[in-house]
Order: C-alpha cells, then structure tokens, then sequence
C-alpha cells in the first residue's frame, strides 16, 4: 500500500501577470509519506502549495485525489476534502484568543456555548507541540513569533486531515521544538496522513522525509527518495554549486565605531542580570531555544521593550532603552523576525521599501528627488541580490525568501549605523541566498560595526558567530569564542539535559 | 469540490478575464454609467454652464477633503468636527479681516495648524481615538466660539472692508476656490511624494509597528499629518466666509468629505490612495449635487443619495479587501 498515491498534480501551471511561477509541475504524494519540497527562493514551492490548497487557481493542469480529477477551487473546499495546511506567512488574527484561532476555518463552529466543550481538545493539542504553559483564553498577540508557528501547526494537525502541507514550519523554531514537530508529523503519518513539507533547513528534511521533489525556476528538476542523498546532494540539485566567498578582510579599529558593552540587562522580569559585549567587527550570535530570552534581548535593545532596564554603552555612549526613537539616535538598526507585523510594507513596492529606513540620508533639505531613489534602491536590489527589474512590483509578490532580502537590504549600508540587530536573518532563505546574506553581514561587521544575531538553527550559529552567548530561560548560561566551543556543546547549554528526555518521550 | 470529467476544459479565456476584473472596476464602471445615464436625461445638464457650476461648487469640499485624507493616509481615518472648525475659523477670519486680508488669512491657518496639531498630538501621543478627540474637540470649538461671540450666533461680514472680495470672485468663469483647490492639490501632492515627512506618512498609515521598528518618529508623523488637515480646513474656513460673506451655518463639510475620500479611493486603513484622487472624489459629490439640484430634488434628497453612494462605497470596499486577503 505504500506506494498508493493520494495527491497527484500533473501539468500545473500558473502565471502571475509576466512571471512563470509554475510551467508545468508534476507531483505525488503516497499515503503515509513525508515529501519534502526543496528549491531556491522564487522557485515555486508556495505557489504549488497554494494551488494545492485552492488560494490561487491554476491557470493549466490537473489535480487528482485518490485518482479522482478534482478542481478545488477555495481552501474550504481544500480543507472539507481534508487538506489541511500551515502557510509559509502565519494567518492567525492577533486579536483573538488561542481557542477562537484554532476553531477558525475549521469544522468545529465557534459559538461561545461550545467553546468550552472544546477547550480539553484545544489544551491537548497545545499540550502535544510543547505549548502547554498557554491557556486557551489568552490572546495570539501575546505569543511571540515561534509560538505562533507552533500554533499553526498544531492547529493542522488537529484537523483530522488526510493531507498536511506545511511550508517552511519550521523556520523560526529551535532544534528543540523542531523536535515535537517531528513527533506530530510522525505521529500521523502512522496512522496514514501524508505530509508536503517545505523547507531550506537541509538537515531536517534528510531527517525526517522519505522522498523529495526538487524543483527550479517553477519546473521540477526530479523526485527521489531521501535514503540515497546527503546534504551536498541535495544542494547540488537545488542551486548547482555554492558561491565560494573570499575570507573578508576586518578593517576594524581598536576603540571602533561599534564597540558595545551591556551591563545588567533585565527585561519584562524575564530576562535577568544579562551582561555581555563584544568590540566592532565581531560578530556575536545569541543562541536559545524557543523563549529563551535571546529576541528579547534584541528587541529591548531596538527599543522595543518598554520594561527594560540596564546600562547599555555604544561606541562610547551611553543610551537609554525603552525607545526606538533613542536606539536609532544611537545607531541601532534592527532586523526583526516578525518580517510581517513589524518589517515590510507588504503592499508597497521593492523600492518604497528599501528606501523606507533611509529616507532623511537621502533628503537634501528635506527635499527627495525620485533619480536618487531610484538609484538608491537599484544598488541595494543588487546589493540584497534580488533581481532589479523587481524594483516597482510590491514585496509581497515575492518569494517569501526574496522578502527576507529585501527587509535585509534595507537595513544594510547605513552611514550612522554603529549597531546591527538581527533577529533570524536568513529565515524562509535558500543555501545560496543564505550564504550571501552571511557574506553581507560579515562584511558589514568587517566595516567596523558591531552584529549581534540571534537564530534558532544551531548551523548558523557555528557558522556566522564570532562569540557565541547562550541563553537558556531569562539567563545568559555562558558566551565563549567560536573556536573554543562545539555545536553540541552549546546545544547541551541551550536545552537542559531534563528537557531532552520530555521530548524523546 | 467539482469533481469534474478530465475532458472538461476549466478555464475558458473569458471565464479569467472575468476573474481578473475587480468588483471595484465593475462597481466604478456601474456608478459612472448611472451619473452619465441622469445627466443626459436632465435638460441642459451638459453643458458648459453646468460644468462651471460644478466646479465652483466643488473647490471649498475638495479642499476640505483633501485637508481629511493627509489624516487618512497616516492611518488615522477622519475628523468628525471639520464643519464645526470651518465655521469657527470663518467666524474668526470675518472678525480680523479688517486687519487686512494676507494677515488675517495666515492668522486663521495657524490656528488651524494649532487646533489639529493638539488633536494629533492627544492621538499620537497618548493614543487616544481619533472618532472620540475629533468629536470632543468640536464641541470644545464650538463652545468657546459661542462664547466669544456672545449670544450673536451669527457673523456677518464688517461692512466697508473690501480687500479681501478678490477672494470670492471668478477668474475666467471659474471661482477663485478653485484655482485654490488646484493650488491645494500641487502644493499638497508635492508634499505627499518629495518630502520626508510626505513619505513617512504613507508608511506609517501602511504599517504603524514596521514604520515605528524602523525608526520613524510615528507621533511626530501623526502630528505632521494633522497639522497639514487643520492647515487645509483653516483654509477653506476663509474661503467659506469670503464667499458666503457671514458664518452662521455649518456646511456638511465633516460628511461630504468623508464622501470625497471613500469615492475617491483613498483607503480608510491608511496607506494608500492620493490627494488628486480626493479631488475627483469631491467633483463627483458636486457632479451629484448639481443633478439633484438641477432635477429639482431638495436638500434632505441629495444627502440621503449622497449617503446611499457612500454606503455602497464602503460596502464594495470591504467586500474587495476580503477578496484580497
Ligand atoms: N502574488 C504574486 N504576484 C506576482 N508574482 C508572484 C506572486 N506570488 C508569487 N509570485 C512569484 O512567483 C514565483 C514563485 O514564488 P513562490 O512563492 O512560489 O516561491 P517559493 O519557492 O515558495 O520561494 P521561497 O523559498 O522564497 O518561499 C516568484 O518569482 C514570485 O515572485
Ligand atoms: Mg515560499
């Protein structure tokens, strides 16, 4: 039976306007299978998914469930044929509680009458992605980012579906939660439910996946099964070969531009008594689980949050937190995770964005001339590495790795800048695109400023940092030289030995 | 689901084009067809006249409106006293005009700046809603301008000062209000698109937290915004009491603008839409008070037409915007 297939495309094709986001894709799923879906930013992943779940309408080809040539045309006709799916931006409304959330577009209605009978489902399904400490009640807005996407997935998964799609899921989750989403997916592939799962993290899908489609430039490139492939492989058949970077040469001073030190920060009585520093051109990465304080840090350091207290002195100043208004005088440019509540200006264009940060450096009293903004954005297109004639579409017909590089880019080549914050700077981005976002960030630090990032893969934490810091629940637990650490050290650091054993349970 | 044969074919070509076509062009094409549709069977609706009538009925509002969408734009959707503060200030310009037109004028616009600079200032600031602080400032305005002027409600003109008459007079068929509505519009426009603070604004009504991570000063955009409403109300509030010659009655400015904004396109989340679109919006609210009034219908009539367009025009919107999402 394991060969029976119950998703077939064949054929598929979808134009946006001049852009060929698919030109005839073909694609099955088995039943109980996990199929990876790969492929550089641009490439089509979502726009396949999305035909798959009716949000956008084929203009050519056919779909077949259990054999049966269907046309879905709407995700609640997608969902009552029991495909249920995560979207690689998260949908759920802030202003709403976690119950009305998880209720919403599904089956069960969402009267306030039954909402009670629900909440053990709601609090079971909380329990089993690792979200137990929340109460069904409290509003999504409260939750950050990961949880969100934690949220999400559970929420699929609680459809009682035949088909789970989940796009990028995992990108701004640690190992740690990466863990528990395992144990769904696994979960319920026992039982028969196949899953798609899209995702750069290479790691993963050799991890848990059985085949994987590859796909460019909106055509698959071919279907194999995982067992045979390592990473290189499959980097190879994603993007060919990776760009080779020289090592970039530090120009730094000693008592640089971007010299930090941060002394006794303590955030919203969570984050407590954090202390670290580092001089300008190096790099320091904040690794952490899931609410391990590491965003906060940087967010309180943007400005972000008001219930932030300590001494933080930049480039010989000091500056008071809790205004991002005071954290720009001072030179602190921030790249948040939430790259759609709180980054782009989705519906505006490319270069309405870029520009956006910049536009006083721009202005000659006051006054801005569209060449210079034109110029401007063309050179941090290519700057950002996406492609120039780009420039007058909006940023929400991009590729979601596309838009992580434009909200970089804009962030990038600021001449006041003393201070850069990212918060998981290459999420939703493919090997290449990632490689040359390291390669900007490294040569931003090499001008002399100070970087502090924070992600959740551990890969890139080895790979970007220059001192590693460790946060684990409110605490910096230790900050070492990269060369003085290993991964699974400071994976050790990040997640409790106890905590491990909850998740193999 | 369809569970459609395979030799069915899906999408025809016309079938997408139809796809492609928004309810808002439909709807657009829909309320034209019926403006054009009555105008050619009301007698002697088109003609140069009737145009020139609506274009001089139309300068005041449109400034008014475009005064409104600086405030809509930034995300702060509309002041609901426009009328009150037009009929104050034009009280107050009627009562120092004798100093002398440019003066009096200048006077009146600062205090437009003045009287929505504090408003933006409670709604950045301290976040109070906007519905609420423009009601309640209306109220205040009105309060005070009844005090002052005592229990005399209405002001006339002072007699024997004529120097600011150029103010109500037509240049070449067309009022001067007009002229200024254009002049509004460029010198707005201009604002909108070159300056720092133009731009800011239209990224602080698309995304307040995205403007505000990168290191906007959203309150003081807030502020801006509002003190370019107040200037362009201020505005109007002279060329209102220049024309009408007393202050007595108050327009339905705050209403009609409102209308202007929404025909015109300009969206109610902030962000997006223009000036120059308010305009039309506006000459499309005289385009239907002329009818009306050509047609023979009263007062209570074309603001109950008025009120239908408007409904029809949220409706589609919202419809449209769930479309999208
Ligand atoms: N609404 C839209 N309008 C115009 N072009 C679009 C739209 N949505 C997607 N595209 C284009 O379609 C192509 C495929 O995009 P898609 O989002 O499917 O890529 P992806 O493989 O999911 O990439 P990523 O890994 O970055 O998420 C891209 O060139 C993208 O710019
Ligand atoms: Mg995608």
């Amino acid at each position: 039976m394991v060969t029976e297939s119950v998703l077939r495309a064949e054929g598929v094709v979808k134009h946006y306007g001049p852009v060929k986001a698919l030109q005839g894709v073909s694609f099955d799923l088995r039943r109980g299978e996990v199929h990876a879906l790969l492929g550089h930013n641009g490439a089509g992943k979502s726009t396949l998914v999305k035909t798959l779940t009716g949000s956008v309408q084929l203009d050519e080809g056919q779909i077949f469930l259990d054999g049966q040539a269907v046309s879905i045309s709407s995700p609640s006709e997608a969902q009552s044929n029991g495909i249920a799916w995560v979207d690689q931006e998260l949908t759920l409304i802030p202003n709403l509680s976690i119950e009305d959330n998880i209720a919403l577009g599904g089956m069960e209605s969402t009267f306030l009458a039954q909402r009670k009978q629900h909440r053990p489902r709601v609090k079971q399904l909380l329990e089993q992605i690792g979200l137990g400490h929340l109460s069904p009640t409290q509003e999504v807005g409260t939750l950050s980012i990961g949880e969100r996407q934690l949220l999400e997935i559970t929420r699929a998964f609680g459809r009682n579906s035949k088909i789970v799609i989940l796009d990028e899921p995992t990108a701004t989750l640690s190992d740690f939660e990466i863990e528990r989403v395992f144990a769904a997916i696994r979960e319920v592939t026992a039982e028969g439910v196949s899953v798609i799962y899209v995702s750069h993290r290479l790691e993963e899908i050799i991890q848990i996946c059985d085949r994987a489609t590859i796909m460019r430039d909106g055509q698959v490139v071919t279907t194999q099964e995982i067992s045979g492939l390592d990473k290189s492989a499959l980097v190879n058949l994603m993007v060919g070969q990776l760009p080779e970077f020289a090592e970039v040469q530090s120009i730094a001073k000693e008592g640089g531009n971007g010299d930090f030190s941060i002394t006794n920060l303590s955030i919203n009585n969570f984050v407590q008594d954090v202390t670290f520093g580092a001089k300008g051109g190096e790099i320091f990465g904040l690794a952490g689980q899931l609410g391990s304080g590491a965003s906060l840090i940087l967010r309180a350091l943007a400005g972000l949050e008001p219930k932030s207290s300590g001494r933080v002195v930049l480039s010989g100043k000091q500056f008071r937190l809790g205004s991002t208004l005071r954290s720009r005088k001072a030179g602190v440019y921030f790249v948040s995770n939430d790259r759609k509540g709180e980054g782009l200006f989705l519906t505006f264009t490319n270069s309405r964005n870029l520009t956006a940060t910049r536009l006083p450096i721009l202005a000659k009293a006051s006054i801005i001339s569209r060449s210079v903004l034109k110029k401007s954005a063309e050179t941090l297109m290519q700057l950002a590495g996406v492609d120039k004639s780009r420039r007058t579409m909006t940023v929400d017909s991009l590729s979601g790795g596309n838009q992580q590089k434009i909200f970089i880019g804009r962030n990038l080549n600021h001449p006041k800048m003393k201070l850069l914050l990212l918060d998981e700077p290459t999420r939703g981005v493919d090997v290449k695109g990632r490689a040359e976002i390291h390669q900007l960030i490294r040569e931003a630090s090499a001008s002399g400023i100070g970087v502090i990032f924070s992600s959740t893969e551990l890969d890139e934490i080895m790979e970007l940092s220059d001192i590693i810091g460790v946060m684990h629940k409110g605490k910096l637990v230790n900050v070492e030289m990269r060369g003085q650490t290993n991964a699974a050290k400071v994976f050790n650091e990040m997640v409790r030995e106890s905590e491990i054993e909850g998740v193999k349970a | 689901m369809t569970v459609i044969t395979p030799t069915a074919e899906s999408s025809t070509s016309i079938a997408s084009f139809v796809r492609k076509i928004s309810l808002v062009q439909i709807a657009a094409v829909a309320v034209a067809a019926v403006l054009i549709i009555f105008g050619a069977i009301t007698n002697n609706f088109f003609s140069l006249s009737t145009f020139q009538g609506i274009l001089n009925t139309s300068g005041i509002i449109a400034i008014v409106a475009i005064g409104v969408t600086f405030m809509t734009l930034s995300g702060n959707l509309f002041t609901l006293s426009a009328s009150v503060t037009v009929l104050v200030l034009g009280q107050a310009f009627l009562e120092i005009v004798h100093f002398g037109p440019f003066p009096a004028i200048l006077i009146i616009l600062l205090l437009g700046a003045i009287i929505f600079g504090l408003q933006g200032w409670l709604v950045g600031r301290l976040g109070a809603n906007v519905i609420i602080i423009s009601v309640a400032a209306g109220f205040l305005q009105q309060g005070v301008a009844e005090y002052l002027s005592g229990s005399n409600p209405s002001i006339l003109a002072p007699a024997g000062v004529t120097s600011y008459l150029w103010m109500r007079n037509t240049y070449g068929g067309i009022l001067f209000s007009v002229w200024a509505m254009f002049g509004v519009v460029i010198l707005g426009e201009l604002f909108l698109r070159r300056t720092v603070a133009g731009r800011q604004i239209y990224l602080v009504g698309e995304n307040r937290a995205a403007a505000r991570t990168a290191g906007i000063n959203v309150k003081r955009i807030t502020i801006i915004a509002f003190v370019a409403a107040g200037i362009c109300i201020a505005f109007a509030a002279t060329l209102e009491a220049a024309y009408t010659q007393n202050a007595y009655s108050q327009g339905s400015y705050t209403f009609d603008a409102i209308v202007a904004i929404l025909i015109g396109g300009t969206s109610v989340l902030g962000g997006k839409g223009s000036l120059i679109r308010t305009m039309f919006g506006a000459l499309v609210v005289s385009y239907l008070s002329q009818m009306m009034v050509m047609r023979g219908y009263n007062t209570p009539t074309r603001v109950f037409v008025e009120g239908l367009l408007l409904f029809g025009v949220v409706v589609v919107m919202q419809l449209n915007d769930r479309g999208r999402s």
